[in-house]
């Protein structure tokens, strides 16, 4: 096992440019997910540290020592790939027992670690088979059985789920997090799936446009995203974004827009002032509104008419639409909601983030 | 007219299948006929399509009265020469053009197909010097590195195309699991080309065994000949056709090429189908 430091890591082919500046240190034994929509640099980011693409700045430190010239296999690395990239003609036995043999490993030891491997991830009686025999979930266990067997100090795992139905995709993510309690490892984890992200990872790392937007856990990422990005590409259904200006009226301060009126206390309006920004956006999440009859007294709250309503069974996603935007609310299921039905939506005091409309970052 | 051939599907399929095996298969049967027809009956006969007193007599003339054996095992030799060296480094080219990057790959890959276009009739002048300045001229072995300036560039080009569909994430794969270059490209990429290497190998046998205008040009012994060469140069004399021997002689050296069709057509398809992909 060991850490991996990433400084100030760059990456661009030609004139383009995939990852920016990269700084970052993943603890031993860490299960780190970098998250992010296509084409951010997170894979770019992983294959650097694989050694399959070579860095064009900064530095990879595995465990104290610096590997940006090491290739691949002198890095100590295990990958799992999107497409599980098996051998198709090897058997699953063989898959397993390659990356071994290529080391000199002796063959009882192969042996051992191979049918011990197979053993805790159900490939005992498959291991004859060949890859075009198996079912998408096998391969994918083969994929993790071949990297699991080098013992390696670092895992590194390219969106493994990806190619998964939706129900065996939440039995393996449950078997992943199984899978590194028992081994302890260190995991760099690449995904665009948020709810990945959020049940797996200890901290997450979400990129955009080949930079890192923010590192934390999954709840600091999903109570404080610290841009307006990653506010809108974690949570389901994503956070409301409202454009708005800040306005003093009769000594008090409010974030205001036709369609809505926030009274800020004066730790949050001494906050807003100190950053001298006019142009801000509020966002807040659907599961932190409620609605309730207009009371016309306008303190807070958005004027807003129920357009749409879709029943989850367990909840209610109510869209409404408030002047120009329009806005989800998350209800429970037994809520008594009309459509076409005026409501006032208010934000639950303290969960109301504001994000500067033209650099996009949180203002508290 | 156009509505009832497309109600009968036999006027659609069968009827220009049929005339594309008489065409293919019409000169095999006359190759036939030929073959073990008397003398007498080859001109003057009641039904030229029938043999009505089969003999022997041309296959044993051709291989005891002539040097055929020889021949048929010189065409062997260089063919399979010929083959194995080509496919090699075929495969040795089109794995670097292909995987392994480097500046002027596209150029050069590109610059070896062209050369599959230059006409022997154009080469076979300058090959001519080179081979005197080597004195490799009436050296059968010499056919070998002769065949193969015809033989790498296409094939060159069917195995990139091929190698081209395998997914590149397995070399990475077999890079992270730690093998060599020469490891991924003996014990992954190699198993996996199989078919392109059929495909390429049936090619390079096919074209080295008919080849001609090479073998004529620069064997010039008896004993160096290749069969193409051979029948049409010791059973042709002057306007006198000895018909039974020469049809004799072509269908013994069609064998080999029909026997290696015949196992590897399943694989020809796919390795054909593979290097149109890209």
């Amino acid at each position: 096992m060991a850490s991996i430091e990433l400084r100030r890591l760059g990456k661009s082919f030609g004139s383009v440019v995939a990852v920016r500046d990269v700084d970052l240190k993943i603890e031993d034994g860490e299960f780190m997910v970098f998250l992010g929509p296509s084409g951010c640099g997170k894979t770019t980011t992983l294959r650097m540290v694989a050694g399959l693409e070579t860095a064009t700045s900064g530095d990879i430190l595995i465990g104290d020592q610096r590997v940006n010239e090491l290739s691949p296999r002198e890095r100590d690395i295990a990958m799992v790939f999107q497409n599980y990239a098996l051998y198709p003609h090897m058997s699953v036995f063989e898959n397993m027992a390659f990356a071994l043999r290529m080391r000199h490993v002796p063959p009882e030891e192969i042996t051992r670690r191979v049918n011990h491997a197979a053993d805790f991830l159900g490939l005992g009686k498959l291991l004859e088979r060949k890859p075009r025999e198996l079912s998408g979930g096998q391969r994918q266990r083969v994929a993790l059985g071949r990297a699991v067997v080098r013992e390696p100090a670092v895992f590194l795992m390219d969106e493994p789920l990806s190619n998964l139905d939706a129900q065996l995709r939440t039995q393996t993510r449950t078997e992943l997090i199984r899978l590194h309690r028992r081994l302890g490892s260190t995991v760099m984890y690449v995904t665009h799936d948020q709810v990945e992200a959020m049940t797996m990872g200890h901290r997450i790392v979400v990129m955009n446009g080949g930079s890192v937007e923010q590192v934390g856990t999954p709840k600091e990422i999903y109570d404080h995203p610290r841009t307006r990005f990653v506010a809108q590409f974690i949570g389901s259904p994503p956070m409301n974004f409202v454009d708005c200006t800040l306005r003093t009226d009769n000594g008090q301060h409010y974030l205001w827009s036709p369609a809505f009126r926030h009274r800020l206390d004066d730790a949050q309006a001494k906050c807003l002032a100190d950053a001298g920004s006019e142009r801000l956006t509020a966002g807040f999440r659907p599961e932190d509104l409620t609605l309730g009859t207009p009371s016309g007294n306008g303190e807070t709250a958005i004027a807003a008419e129920i357009d749409v309503i879709e029943t989850l069974g367990s909840e209610l996603h109510v869209f409404l639409v408030a002047g120009e935007s329009t806005i989800v609310a998350k209800m429970p299921a037994d809520a008594a909601l009309r459509q076409g039905a005026g409501v006032a939506a208010k934000v639950a005091p303290g969960k109301l983030h504001v994000f500067d409309r033209d650099t996009g970052l949180a203002q508290w | 007219m156009s509505a009832s051939s497309a109600s009968k599907p036999w006027l659609r399929i069968y009827v220009p299948l049929t005339c594309y095996f008489v065409f293919m298969f019409v000169p095999f049967y006359w190759m036939l006929l030929t073959t073990f027809k008397a003398d007498h009956e080859l001109l003057t006969t009641p039904n030229p399509w029938w043999i009505f007193h089969p003999t022997f007599k041309h296959v044993v003339d051709l291989v005891a009265g002539t040097q055929y054996l020889h021949w048929f095992a010189n065409t062997l030799l260089v063919s399979v020469g010929a083959t194995a060296l080509s496919v090699a480094v075929s495969f040795l080219a089109a794995y670097a053009i292909v995987r392994l990057r480097f500046p002027g790959s596209k150029t050069l890959s590109a610059a070896i197909f062209f050369a599959y276009l230059v006409p022997p009739a154009i080469l076979f002048l300058p090959l001519a010097n080179v081979l005197i300045a080597l004195h490799w001229f009436d050296k059968l072995w010499a056919l070998i590195p002769i065949y193969t300036t015809f033989l790498v560039p296409f094939c060159t080009w069917l195995l990139s195309g091929f190698l081209r569909t395998l997914p590149r994430e397995l070399e990475e794969a077999g890079r992270v699991d730690g093998a060599s270059h020469f490891q991924i490209m003996t014990r992954i990429v190699l198993p996996l080309a199989k078919p392109g290497l059929i495909s390429s190998t049936i090619f390079c046998f096919t074209l080295s065994w008919n080849e001609y205008l090479y073998a004529l040009v620069y064997m010039f012994s008896s004993a160096n000949k290749t069969i193409t060469v051979g029948l049409t140069t010791e059973l042709i004399r002057g306007d006198v056709f000895q018909w039974g021997q020469l049809m004799a002689g072509a269908l013994l050296g069609t064998l080999p090429v029909i026997i290696i069709y015949f196992f590897f057509v399943e694989h020809y398809v796919s390795g054909m189908a593979g290097a149109l992909k890209d």
